[in-house]
Order: structure tokens, then sequence, then C-alpha cells
């Protein structure tokens, strides 16, 4: 009996061994990764969907669009909206255009949180990851972890212009901004929100050591290279009023984009827009796509086509001159020609950059130049840009005094971005300048007037977000 | 079944004994139950016989022939008997039988159907005399069974020995005292210990099939029933060879198996044993073919239900948990038929055609044409919809489309025409009716026909099962799908020791559609839209597509003709197929090493290959319009526009599995042990792609070249635009996909009984996988259960009266479930993201799910309680079983806090409980020479909760209304309804808020006001079947019964917007004035979405309790009248037995709901809101068209045919 337990057991064994193969179970399956190379580190940069600040969700199976992160365009003054017009709009937009302080209902996503932090985790990944490629030069490594970096610094700069108060030097430090996400773990926990002046901190250091690494040129408009960090960082500089160094970090990028192997420059509206406009009565420009468009330096863009005779411009604002060819862009009808709107709709362009692009470059050097005394040099690049956008005889201006000649810079900003929420971060950068004391900031609809007030310069934290938060201070 | 009861007659007829059987002195075969009573059908139990000096062999043979009762006795025995002289007309067999043994020194036994034959005890037995036996054990094909359990009683109590390694034994006993011989698998054999026994072999009869259910396999072994103790249900072959529902035997399994509960609703889990054990992992069973895993759809098309021997359901842990991490949802195993050692060979035919016919449209309850003109002028708004408006383009870029009735309404309003013209070309419309066209044109009535022939024959050392099947069904949509299957099964005993069998299945399935591109929804098209006119000429509905004004633009633009005939259109895609082909091979080794020990090895190769193709011609709308959808004006041809869309298909899918297993056998006095161990490795491999050729001309073969680049980045202001102002190209090129999934698994079981009362089980099996990503250390989580019996009627204590047999079984045990493959793990899973605008700077990837390092199996545990009783001999069998099931760390996509990226992800979230009862009885109520009545029930009843779903974020009220049914804290399946409150004086739905107050907007409804209405799984299911046989007629009927579940009513839900298709009657409900309120539940119309939208919620209504009923139903699945031909006509035509049968399906008994609806193949949980969008009408949707019912399946009718050969 035991020796025929011991032949039991022999046999039971062989058995056993010749099944057991751990290389067996070690197989990959096709039409999925997991990231390892230099290859699928850079690639991750290259997915369209972090080009537009939306939401989205992806499962297998595919991506499901989420919003988009337009909620800007409401909240923005010169923008109009009543009924019936309003009617298809999401109930989020309406509380946006009464800036109630309850956007969104407890159970909605808010695209102004999740598009931003969304893409945060690819970058994140990529800065935690890609220094241990398999393979891959370390220049390599070091340039796509400075491109992430970058990139999730940007992303966080606009989270704290939604969620924190404009910065304001004197109370940074104690103003509530948003967490800062450096690691992707997509099942912990968020951690608490920091002060405006360390996310601005953040996203200084951030940038600033990207720059160091970045490659001077980009082969995609879609990717960011050294000319749209330096924009970024000078933009950041912008927004806390620091012009100086703002203007530091706009001429590199002036520089930059001359040199670059695609074209980066304005286009000139007097040559191009007719070419644009397609037989087709009613219909408005063609723009050249993002990632052809050479005004974009760096395309981060928000869709804003979606709204036409839904949004208008306020009929109370009259922000161009007849000549202005970037009229063009805008629609008094509706494609059959037939429904007459209370004011302008925007027809085109279907998205606007947000990120570093051209116009905005030569926006940005004219202020910083004119509020540091170049009023020559901030003449001449609003100029430029204006010499693009009407006939070079309107084109002309002729402002002496710096504090005017700001208020026209600002002015021309609104023509440049009607009704596609980017003035919404002026509204709110401009809230406690002197030179524009005493504006009231007003939306008007069927159902009555409303004012905006200083606690709704911020976005309170969408609850959705509280609600796995909750200690995470909310805005008042 | 002939077959099996044949083989029982030719081993025992004496002339046709084979050679080896003939040396032994005494032959014993039992057959079971089943198969006698089969044989004996259609047969008469009297006796007509006349002779003089007849051999008692020759009297048997006649009985044999007039009765279908076969004789069993020794051989020897009749050597000293006396011829018999008998003259006697329909006299009964009793009678018969006393009559010629009366003056004989033998004695008989009438057991089932068989005579047994043996000498008269007191001449021959002495008292106190012990005689030594020498004895063989084989099976019925002759093999020598070793370990077989030779148990005798003695004063002393019970001894028992095995069998050797040759099948004999030898044992000392009293004479006149009982040994009984068992042996897994087999049907125990008992005898009386005469002189005659000294030298005895034994053939035992393998357990093939019968009521009493004595043995059960898991697909990794085959135990007696007695020593089991897990929850097994079996179903024979014989009894789903009738059901002409489908082809598949897993959906004959409907209603007759406790616990299986067989949804055919909508969007609905067509199989769920035991309740539900996942929110997104797979819910469905594991089912097994001859002990290897398949899936249903291989099950279609590689089992002949007319193959099929036997299948077990196993639902507990103990049954169920060999099978590992794929195990929790309990586990279906076929078993196929085998070939006989009967010397020759056997034929069958079985045949039968099922006719369909078309769907009732009187049931969609669709507005006829004229109450839908009259609708149209009552509700047409031009104020709303301005002319202009409909005829442009919309803000949403959606293309205008005007139809006919409304074209006539706009001319009059706009002063075009005449009010007397209008009238006339009204009345016109009305007088039309389209419904004919449709079921002429669209349509063919639903037909599936089968055939098949199986022929089987072998002897000791090979034998042979093989089927031809011919399947062919045509669907309503004028599709048709051919299937052929071949299988062929052998076994080769090498040696008594190596034993090989091998399976080969083939099939090939081919099927072909009837595609007329952008159709809409056949049950509301509009019914005035005529096909063809008077003289059978194609008309054109180009108005379904685009407005007139816009479709002449588009043509003139790109010279593209843009006509929508929809009769032309199918002989423009006819060129289409789809063929699969598949083939499996399973081989299966066993070698017997020792006496106890056994190895058994199973080896499967599986593959299937599937290609497909559609053309879309250049003519068809289809391809025209796409081409101007991609044309610029000028026109600039970006697509070409010569030749058409040419999709292929390919996919192959490629398995293979290995188990190597030993077994060990072995007995002891009062012990028996069973213990397996072993290890399986499998691998399937998924492979797909797809091509898409546009401008591809089909004779020739060859195709334009285009820019692909272009028209996936888009092309910017066509003349057709197909997303908002530009053309895209949806579909890529190409597009391929493989999916392979690696297994490596240990397991073994234990099976010990001691004195044949006291039965332990147990089971162990852990699983690893390359599930994408997976920690394969967290893969050792073994899966187990332990189980235990008491066979109480085996007691000394046990008084066998009424009860003759009583079981009670206790099993406890964890069973898995694990994550679809590449849904998650420890890594960032990353996919290619094709990139157009990422040229020069390399490809694109995106993240497709975030790591999770967490993440591990489903695990369901369960308790399990059974009680097995039989009554009056078995006459009356019925097992009761209770469970309780919990099933943890649920696997699904739970919300995440967006802040870290990902605002959900796939982790392990919560937890569900079942708990249920079932029943299952047979009862044989009446057996008679010429009549008997069976009856089979099963009744079921589960209970379940969704206890946690990880839900972070409080639910709202909307949420849970529309929730899809997995909520926390209530059922699975759960429906919510709202208090209806009547309607406002307005005509607007109200209902009432939790605090009793009316509300009129969805934004005021709190969580409170949403009430659980029922869930819309039947917790109550199951079916009766009761045979009754009157000689050669057979009568049959299966009532099957889904009780306790609810559903949404069918309601109208058009409320606003244009009339762009057929909507139900119920619109003309609706509230018109003030008043009507107390009159009408039904809101009034709101030709504006605008205001529709914002001034009241039209959910209230559609999920308002009054539109929330009982989905309960009973239904009579099939009579069926089986005729078996007689013998007597049949025999000169070399069969044996023919039967025909017709059959009437799907009648309905009875339903709780008042509005006819059919709940089986309803969408309980959203009503109406189920037929699917109107997506073929490619213009303005404005208004969300109403939907249909589902069509539901009409009673009808089969016809079929069983022969077997001589």
């Amino acid at each position: 009996m035991k020796q025929s337990i011991i032949k039991y057991l022999i046999i039971t064994l062989v058995i056993f061994l010749t099944g057991a193969c751990t290389k067996f179970l070690d197989i990959k399956p096709k039409g999925v990764d997991v990231v390892s190379t230099i290859d699928q580190y850079n690639g991750l940069f290259n997915n369209a969907l972090l080009v537009s600040f939306g939401d989205y969700t992806i499962q297998p199976g595919g991506v499901t669009p989420g919003d988009n992160a337009d909620l800007s365009i409401f909240l923005s003054d010169e923008t109009y909206t009543t009924s019936p017009y309003n009617s298809s709009l999401k109930a989020s937009s309406i509380n946006g255009y009464h800036w109630l302080p309850n956007v969104y209902l407890p159970d909605q996503d808010a695209p102004q949180w999740n598009a931003f932090y969304t893409q945060n985790y690819t970058y994140n990944v990529i800065a935690n990851g890609v220094m241990n490629a398999s393979d891959g030069t370390e220049l390599q490594k070091k340039q796509l972890l400075a491109e992430a970096r970058a990139n999730r610094a940007y992303l966080h700069f606009w989270l704290v212009n939604y969620f924190g108060k404009p910065y304001n030097a004197s109370s940074a430090s104690t103003d509530p901004g948003v967490p800062i996400i450096t690691k992707p773990d997509a099942s912990g926990s968020a951690g608490p929100r920091v002060s405006v002046q360390a996310v601005y901190n953040f996203v200084i250091s951030e940038l600033s050591a990207a720059i160091t690494d970045l490659p001077d040129s980009s082969l995609s408009r879609l990717r960011l290279a050294k000319p749209a960090a330096t924009f970024m960082l000078g933009q950041v500089y912008f927004f806390m009023g620091k012009y100086d160094s703002a203007l530091v970090e706009l001429n590199t990028t002036r520089a930059l984009i001359q040199n670059s192997p695609i074209p980066m420059d304005l286009y000139d509206y007097n040559q191009v827009l007719d070419q644009w406009t397609p037989p087709v009565p009613n219909f408005p420009p063609t723009f050249p796509i993002a990632p052809n468009n050479q005004e974009a330096i760096c395309q981060r863009q928000t869709t804003v086509g979606l709204y036409r005779g839904i949004v208008f411009l306020n009929p109370n604002y009259s922000l161009y001159d007849s000549t202005d060819l970037r009229l063009k862009l805008f629609s008094k009808t509706d494609f059959g020609g037939q429904a007459v709107y209370p004011s302008y709709s925007r027809a085109a362009p279907y998205q606007v950059n947000y990120g570093p692009s051209v116009p905005n470059l030569y926006l940005m050097l004219a202020e910083c130049k004119a509020r540091t005394g170049d009023i020559s040099g901030a003449t001449a690049d609003v100029v430029t840009l204006r010499a693009h956008r009407m006939p070079a005889t309107d084109a002309a201006v002729s402002i002496g005094d710096a504090d005017s000649l700001v208020r026209f810079i600002v002015a021309e900003r609104y023509r440049e971005y009607a009704l596609t929420g980017f003035n919404w971060f002026d509204v709110r950068r401009l809230w406690n300048d002197q030179l524009f004391a005493g504006k009231n900031y007003v939306h008007t609809d069927s159902a009555g007037t409303y004012i905006l007030t200083t606690d709704r310069l911020v976005l309170k934290i969408p609850p959705k977000v509280l609600s796995y938060n909750p200690g995470m201070t909310d805005n008042p | 079944m002939f077959k099996s009861a044949h083989c029982g007659f030719r081993l025992f007829a004496s002339r046709n004994i084979p050679k080896p059987l003939l040396v032994l002195k005494l032959t014993i075969i039992l057959l079971t139950v089943a198969m006698l009573h089969v044989s004996a059908k259609g047969i008469s139990q009297s006796v007509t016989f006349s002779g003089r000096d007849v051999p008692l062999e020759k009297v048997f043979d006649a009985v044999k022939s007039q009765t279908g009762y076969v004789f069993f006795y020794d051989v020897e025995i009749l050597k000293n008997s006396k011829p018999v002289t008998v003259d006697v007309k329909n006299v009964s067999l009793g009678d018969f039988l006393e009559l010629i043994f009366k003056d004989s020194d033998l004695k008989y036994s009438l057991q089932n159907h068989a005579v047994v034959v043996s000498l008269r005890e007191h001449m021959t037995v002495s008292a106190d005399e012990d005689i030594t036996i020498t004895g063989r054990i084989s099976d019925d094909d002759g093999n020598p069974l070793a370990g077989a359990t030779i148990a005798l009683k003695t004063e002393g109590g019970m001894v028992s020995i095995i069998s050797d390694e040759t099948g004999k034994f030898k044992i000392t006993a009293r004479l006149g005292s009982t040994i009984n011989v068992s042996y897994v698998g087999f049907k125990p054999f008992s005898f009386t210990v005469g002189k005659k026994s000294a030298n005895i072999s034994i053939a035992l009869s393998r357990i093939v099939s019968g009521m009493n259910e004595v043995s059960v396999t898991t697909g990794y072994q085959t135990i007696a029933k007695e020593r089991s103790t897990g929850a097994f249900s079996r179903v024979e072959g014989e009894e789903i060879i009738q059901k002409s529902v489908s082809m598949n035997v897993i959906d004959r399994l409907e209603g007759l198996v406790p616990g299986l509960a067989v949804n055919n609703g909508q969007g609905a889990d067509k199989f769920l044993i035991r309740g539900v054990n996942s929110v997104n992992a797979n819910r469905a069973p594991l089912y097994v073919l001859d002990g290897v895993p398949i899936s249903y759809d291989d099950v279609s098309r590689l089992v002949n239900p007319n193959d099929v021997e036997s299948i077990q359901v196993l639902r507990d842990a103990m049954a169920t948990s060999i099978w590992g991490s794929q195990a929790a949802n309990g586990i279906i195993v076929i078993t196929s038929k085998k070939g006989k050692a009967q010397g020759h060979i056997k034929v069958q035919y079985n045949g039968f055609i099922s006719f369909k016919g078309l769907p009732d449209f009187n049931y969609q309850k669709m507005m006829n044409t004229k109450q839908f003109i009259a609708t149209a002028q009552e509700i047409f708004d031009p104020a709303t919809f301005p002319y202009n408006t409909v005829t442009g383009i919309s803000p949403n870029y959606e293309l205008p489309v005007v139809f006919p009735h409304e074209q006539i309404l706009y001319d009059l309003n706009g002063g075009v025409i005449s009010q007397a013209v209008a009238n006339q070309r009204l009345d016109s419309l009305s007088s039309l009716n389209n419904r004919s066209q449709v079921e002429e044109n669209l349509m063919q009535p639903a037909m599936l026909s089968n055939n098949s022939v199986s022929f089987s024959g072998g002897n000791q050392v090979y034998n042979f099962y093989g089927s031809l099947n011919y399947t062919n069904t045509k669907n309503n949509d004028r599709s048709a799908i051919n299937n052929y299957m071949v299988d062929f099964k052998q076994v080769f005993s090498f040696t008594p020791n190596i034993k090989l069998d091998i399976t080969t299945n083939l099939s090939q399935q081919n099927s072909k559609q009837f595609i007329i591109p952008d159709l809409p929804n056949l049950n509301t098209y509009l019914p005035y839209a005529m096909f063809s006119d008077g003289k059978g000429n194609a008309l054109s509905q180009s108005w379904l597509q685009l407005y007139s004004g816009y479709q002449q633009n588009a043509e003139q633009q790109s010279g593209i003709n843009l006509d929508y005939v929809p009769l032309k259109e199918s002989a423009y895609t006819s060129n289409n197929a789809n063929n699969t082909l598949s083939a499996r091979l399973n081989a299966g080794l066993t070698i017997k090493l020792l006496r106890s020990l056994t190895f058994e090895g199973r080896y499967q190769y599986q593959t299937g290959s599937n290609n497909n193709y559609t053309y879309y011609d250049q003519h068809s709308y289809l391809t025209r319009r796409e081409v101007v959808s991609f044309t610029e004006p000028g026109p600039v041809y970006n697509l070409p526009n010569q030749g058409g869309d040419y999709l292929t298909g390919a996919g192959t899918n490629t398995a293979w599995y290995v188990r190597n297993q030993v077994n060990y056998n072995d007995a002891w006095k009062n012990s028996e042990l069973t213990i397996l161990l072993g290890t399986e490795v499998r691998d399937n491999t998924v492979k797909s792609n797809s091509k898409l050729i546009h401008g591809y001309d089909y004779q020739t073969m060859s195709y334009t070249a285009y820019n692909e680049l272009t028209l996936q980045q888009g092309i910017y202001d066509p003349i057709i635009p197909n997303y908002y102002s530009s053309s895209t190209l949806s579909s890529p090129s190409f597009s391929a996909s493989e999916v392979e999934t690696r297994f490596f698994s240990l397991y073994g079981n234990l099976a010990y009984a001691f004195k044949r009362k006291y039965n332990l089980n147990g089971s162990i099996r852990m699983d690893q996988s390359n599930l994408f990503g997976t920690n394969i250390s967290q893969q050792y989580k073994p899966i187990w259960s332990v189980g235990s019996s008491w066979l109480i009627s085996n007691e000394p204590f046990f008084k066998k009266n009424l009860v003759n047999s009583l079981k009670l079984r206790l099993t406890y045990g964890i069973a898995g479930n694990s994550p679809n493959p590449g849904s998650g793990g420890p890594y960032d899973i990353i996919q290619p993201q094709p990139g157009f605008f990422y040229q020069n700077v390399g490809l694109g990837y995106s993240i497709l799910l975030p790591s999770n390092k967490k993440l591990t199996w489903e695990s369901t545990s369960t308790l399990n309680a059974g009680v097995d009783v039989g009554i009056l001999e078995n006459r009356v069998t019925f097992s009761v079983d209770v469970y309780s099931k919990k099933t943890d760390n649920l696997l699904g996509y739970s919300p995440f806090d967006p802040t870290n990226g990902w605002s959900s992800g796939y982790t392990n979230l919560g937890n569900i409980e079942n708990k249920g009862i079932e029943l299952a009885v047979v009862s044989q109520n009446i057996v008679n020479r010429n009549f008997s009545w069976t009856t089979r029930l099963n009744f079921a009843y589960n209970h379940n909760k969704v206890v946690k779903l990880g839900e972070v974020v409080p639910l709202t009220a909307n949420g849970k209304l529309s929730s899809t049914g997995f909520v926390q804290g209530y059922s699975a399946y759960s429906l919510f309804d709202l208090q209806w409150a009547g309607l406002d004086n307005q005509g607007n739905p109200q209902v009432y808020s939790s605090k009793g107050q009316k509300i009129k907007m969805a934004s005021d409804l709190s969580l409170d006001d949403v009430r659980y209405a029922g869930t819309t799984q039947p917790p109550y299911y199951g079916g009766m079947t009761n045979t009754f046989r009157y000689k050669a007629i057979e009568l049959s009927f299966q009532v099957i019964y889904n009780l306790g579940y609810q559903m949404r009513s069918y309601v109208n839900t058009y409320f606003s917007g244009r009339l762009t298709n057929n909507i139900s009657t119920y619109f003309n409900d609706r509230w018109k004035n003030p008043g009507d309120e107390n009159k009408t539940n039904v809101p009034k119309y709101i030709s504006s979405p605008e205001i529709d939208a914002t001034t009241r919620s039209i959910g209230f209504y559609e999920n308002a309790n009054i539109n929330v009923e009982s989905a309960s139903y009973i239904k009579m699945r099939d009579i069926t009248l089986t005729y078996s031909l007689p013998v007597s006509w049949i025999s000169k035509l070399s069969m044996e037995g023919v039967q025909v049968y017709a059959q009437v399906n799907n009648i309905m008994l009875w339903t709780a709901n008042h509005q006819g609806i059919d709940p089986e193949y309803y969408n309980a949980p959203n009503g109406p809101a189920s037929g699917g969008a109107n997506s073929g009408v490619g213009g303005k949707l404005i208004g969300a068209p109403t939907t249909a019912l589902p069509d539901k399946m009409k009673p009808f009718w089969t016809f079929g045919l069983h022969v077997s050969f001589k």
C-alpha cells in the first residue's frame, strides 16, 4: 500500500509540473499595451483628446465625450441670451449666465473641473514614468518629462482661474486654490485645496523647469515646445500683473516662433477671408483646422461654434467698426437666412484656441508694453494685429496716454475674442484694476437682470467633487 | 432511444449472443427503466400465442416481439425446462406468464418492462450452506470493471470487497443471502446467492438515462447520485428532442430545470441560474460540452440537439466549484451520445418544420391611415415649425425633410393650394395603406426546419456515433440561414485498460441578409407610404431622406441622382453573405494505471472562421448619398463616383484545451473513497479584421484610389454634410482586433462514503490567467467547497413504508467570476489612438484604463441544503433545495473622484445577496398497461438584494428613476415609479411627492418621491410537463410560468414635435380640452419641443405607477401529439419505429396585464422606450418619433417525424 501511494504521488507530481509554466501566462494581449517605451510615452501626447478643454470618459469600446469646458462663454460679460433662444441650453449654462452660486446639480459632472484633471492624469503618467522608459536617450526622456510638466502646470493654471480668486499678491497665500495632483492614482484621494499662491508657485516652477529642457520647436502645433512654454509662463505673469516678467517670456516666444519649422504668424483677413468663405450663402468662413492654423503656437482649444442662434453679442456692446473683417465671423440670421436674431451670433471658427496663439501674443505684448510705459512698442504690436483684421487705413491707432492705450488694448481683446468665453478671464483679471474701476457687469434676459459680484468671479467647487472630498473647503 | 433499447434485445436474444458471451454461464444485464419504457412504446401488452411443445426460449421471443418485454434468465436454468403447449388469444402478459410457468420449476417476476426468470428457490437452496463465489464484473460491453464494490450482508454486519484489475472477485457467502454489486457510474445490482452463483458473471449496466437520476457529472467526473452532495438537475436528451423553439439545446431547457430562469425580454439576461451574481461581469452560466467549456453561440453551431444524451445543470457551490473562477453563475453540462456495442449499424432520422408566420401587426396598435391623416391635420402647427425652417438646415445641421402629409398642409397654409385641393389630396392619402405591401415586399413568413440522420454501431473494441444535420431558418426580415453539421464520435478500446475517444464536430453556417439602406422601422412606417403603384412599378420615397428642394440642389451640384426607391434598393445590396465554418476535435484518453488508479486525459482543439461581405452597389442609395456627402461644389469628388462600398470581414477563433487528471478509486470495509487531481491549460484566441473599400467594382474586382487622409480629416462644407457642416469618414478602411486568453488551473476533488449512508465531498481549485495586467501573485485565490449528505433511508432504523428513499444534503463553498480580459490591473493600459493630426511627431496612444492595484475576483459563497425523497418505490420523487448566496467584490465601473483623473473606473465595488428555494417533482401518476400519465413540475423562487454598490455620490431622483436596475439597497433589476396625481387643468402630468404635494417639474422631485415598484426579473418561475400515453398515442404539454415581476406598460410616447412616423392609437386619448383631465391620463400634445421640455415633465407620465403593471404570465410552451406507427406496418420497410408528431407552440394562457401585451418578448424595464429610435430617417427628428411595441411571438405549428431503421 505504501509503495503504491508513493507511486501515485510521483505520477501526480509529474503531471502537475508539466502543466505549470508561468511563461505560458506571460503574454500581452494585442490591441492594448502597458506604457513602457519612449515611443509610447511620446505617443501619449499625440492624443487629440488632450487638445480640447472637454470632459471625456474612456472605457473599453470607445470614448464617450462629455461636455466642453465652455462655461466661460456664459459667464463672460459680452454674452447675451434670452428666451426662446436659450431653451436648448443646459441648466448649468443658464445658471452660469445668471451668475448663480450653484451651477451644477449634485450628480452632475463639472467639465471645468473634470476636463483639466482628466488630462492631468495622462501627463502625470508620463511625468512619473518617462525617466524609467525602457529605451530612449536621456535627452529624449528629459524633453518628454519637461513637456508633461509644462502641460500639467498649464492645466492647474486654468483650474485656479476657474476655482480660485483672481491673483492678488496680498491675499493669494490665503485664498484657497485647487488641489495640486502630481501622481497618477485614479482611486486615490485628492488632498486639500492649496492656496492660490501655492498653485501659482507650482505653475511657475514647473514651467520654468520645463523651459530648460524643452526643444526650441515642434513639428506639430498640437505639441508643446519652448515657444509655447515661454508663452504660458508669460501668460501666468500677465495674469499676476507682473508685466515686466511677462514681457521677458513673451519676447522669447516672439523670437522663437520666427524660427519655427512650421509657420507661426497672423493671418491677414484682408487676404484670406474671401478664400475661406464658402459659396453657400449664410455659411460662415471655413477656418483652417487646428493642426494647420498658423496662428496657433500650441492649440489648447474649446468648442464655441455650437451656439449660433443661441448666444449673442450683448446688443449694448458695439465692439466693431463696420470695416472690421472679424464681423464676418458673426451672423444675424440662421443658415437659411430666414430667422433674424436679436444681435450678432458667432458663426466661426468652430474652436477657439485658449492656449498659446499669435494674436494673444501680440495683445499681451502690447498690454505689457503699455503697462510698462512703452507706448510706441505697445501701439506697434496692437496695430500689427489690427492690420491683419481690417484694412490698413482703419487699423491705425494713435493714443498717447498709457492708461487709455491699455483700455484700448483690452477692448481689442474683446473684439478678438468676443463670444468665445476668453474674455471672462479678463473680467477676473481686471476686477480690481483701478483702470477699470466702476465698471458694472450685467446680464439680462426675459426673466430678469443679473449683476456680477466679487464672489461670483469664482466658481464653487462642484458638489460631486465635494461629495468625494467631504473635508474640502468650498467657495462662498 | 430506440437504439439503446434495441441494444438490449440483441444482447439477450439467444440467437444473437455474440461469441464471447456464449461461454458465460450466466449473463445478467440490467437495463434502465427508460430504455425499456421507450422500447415498450406503441407495442401492445397482451399476448396471443399458439403452439405445441415450443421451447421456452421461442415463447420468450414471441412475447418480446408482441409486448416489448425482455426476459432475463440464466441460460443454464432453461436447459432443464420443459417445452410448453399453449393456445391463447389476447390474454394479459401476467396471465400468460402464469400459464407457461405454472408447471415448471421456474418462477418469474415483472420488473418495469422486464421479465426476470429464475429457479424457484425452495427447490435448490438448503439452509446454512456456504458457497464460494468466483465472479467477474464487467460493463455491458464486456470490459472488466476493477474496483467494483461487492457487499455481502451477514449476521455480523456488512462485508465488502472490491474486484481486481480483471474485474474478478472471490467471496464466500451463505446460500440465500444477498450480495450487492456497485460501481460508480453504473446501476447497482443485487442477487440472491444460490448454488448456481458459484461462477457468476455480472455485466453492470451503465447509467445512461432514466428518471431515477442515478449518476451526476460535473464535466470532470461522474459519480453516483447516491454519493453526491451537490445540487444537480438532469434533463434527458429525449425530453428536449421535440422542442422546436430553437435549434440551440440551451434554449430548449426552459421550464425543465429548477432554478434556471429563461427571460426572452429585450435587454434581459436570457439565462440566469439562481438569480444574479454580478453587475458588470458575466452573469450567464458556464456551458460545457463533453467536459470542455463552450460558448453559447458555439452550442448553436456545433451541437445537434438530436445528439444530446443528457444535460446537467449544476447549481450549488459543491457542484460548480471545481470549475473555479468561472463557476459563480452555475454550469450547464451537455453530454453527447456515443455508440453502443451492438454488432450492427443503427440508423435514425429526425426532422421537423415549424411555421412561424408573420408578426401580428394589429398587436402594435398603430394608427390606420385615416386616423393618421386626421391626427396630422389636428396637430399641424406652422407657427412652431415654419415652412422656411423645416426646409432649411437646422442649427444642429440636421438636414431638411418634409413629409407628404406635411407638404399638403404647408401648401394649404401658405395659400399655394385651396382647401378643396388640400382635402382632395389628404383624402387620397387617407385611402392608401401600405401594410400589405410591407408584408409582401419587405417581409416573409418565418420558418424553421431541420433534418437530421444519425448512425451508430460498434462492438466491444470499437464503437461510433455519427450524425448529419441540416437546419434552415427563414426570418421575417427576409434573411435566411442554412446550417450544416456533421458529428462523429468514436471510442477505441485498445486493451481493457486503455481507451480512447475521439469526437469530431464540423459545421458550416451560411446566411444572407435582405438589405434596404436607411429604411425606417417597419412598425412605425408612415402608413400611406406606398412602395409600388397598381401596376407593380416601384415608387420613390425620396421625401423620407431629404426635402425635394434640397435634394434637387444637391443633385445639381454633384451630378448624382439621389432618388430613394426602397423596392429597387435590395437588388443593389444582394451581394452579401456571412459564412461561418466551425470545427472541433475532442479526444479523451483513459489509462488504468493500477487497480484503483486511472489516468484521464482530455484534449480539445476548436477552430472557427467567419467570412462576411456586403457590397453596396454604386446605385445603392447608401453609396450615392455617401459620394455626395464627400463632394465639394464644383463638383469635386473626394470619393470615387464610380463603384460601390465593399465591406468585408473575417474572423477566426482558435482554442485548445489540455486536461490531465488522475482518479483514485478505492473501497475498504464500509468505506469508499474517490479522489481526483488534475491540471488544466486553456488558450483561446479570437482574431478579426474588417475592411471597407469605396469605389469598388464587384465585377472587375478593382477599385478607384482615393485620399483617405483627407476624408478622415474631414471635408469642410461639402454638398451634403454628414457631421455638422463637414463630412468625415467615420469608419476606418481597416480595423483588426486580437484577444488571447490563457488559463492554467490546478484542481482536486474528494468523495468519501461511509457505510453507503454518509457522504463527504470536497473540492478545491486554483486558477491563473493572463487577464491583462492582473498580478499573478493575487491569483492564488483558492476556490473550494465542502459538502455532506446522509442517506437516511439506508439507516437500519428507517422504515420504508410510503417513503422509500430519503437523502439530506448540505454544502458550502465559494465560486468565482473573473474580470473580463483587459479590464484593469496594476498597470495603466494604453491603446493606439489614430492621430491624423500628429504627422511627423510619432504614433498616438491614449490611456484606456487607469491602474488599479487592488482589483480582485468576484467571489460567490453559497450555502445549500437539500432533500431528495422517493415515494412508493420512486413512483414519485422530489427534491427541494434552499440556498443562500453572497457575492463579494462585485466588479464594475464605480464613480471615482474626478480630481484624480477618472470620473469612473473598473473596481471591486460591492456585494449582492441571493436567497431562494427550488423544487422538482417527477410523478408517475398512472402507470398502466395501456395508459400512463407522468408529471414533471419545477418551481423556483429567488430573492436578491444589492447590498452595496460603491455609490459615493448620493443618488438623485432622476438617477434612480432611470437606473439600469441595480441600486444599492434594492433587488437587482429594480423598477422605480412615481405616484400619479392625474393631469392638471392644462393637460400636463402631475405626480405626488412623498409629502403628498402635487409636483409638475422633474426639478422639484426629491429622492423620496421615487418609489420601488418591483423587479423586472421574475422571482417565481418554472414549468410543468404532463405526458399522457395511450397505446401508440402520446400527448404531452408543457406549461411555463414567470410570475411576480413588473413592467412599464406600453403607452403613447409622442407628445411633442413634428409627426414624422406612425404613432400609437393611444395618442387619440390625449387631453385636448379643459375637463379632459377627469377622463384621461394621457397628457396633451404641445407642438414646440422647447415648451414641452420647459413647462412640464412628460417623463412623469411614462414613469407613473399607473403605467407599471404586473408582467406575470403563464404560457403553454408546447402541446405535442405523437403517434407511433404499428410495428407490423413498418417492419416490412426495414423500420423499427416511426413516430409522427404535431406540435402547437407558444399559446398564452394567462397574463396579468390588461393591455394584451405578451411580456415574454417585451422590454420590461423601459416599456415603450424600447422600440429603437427611427434612425433611418436622415432628416429632422424634432420631436422624438414614437416607438412601436416589440413584436411578440405568435402561436405557431410544428410537424415532425422520427424514424429508426432496423
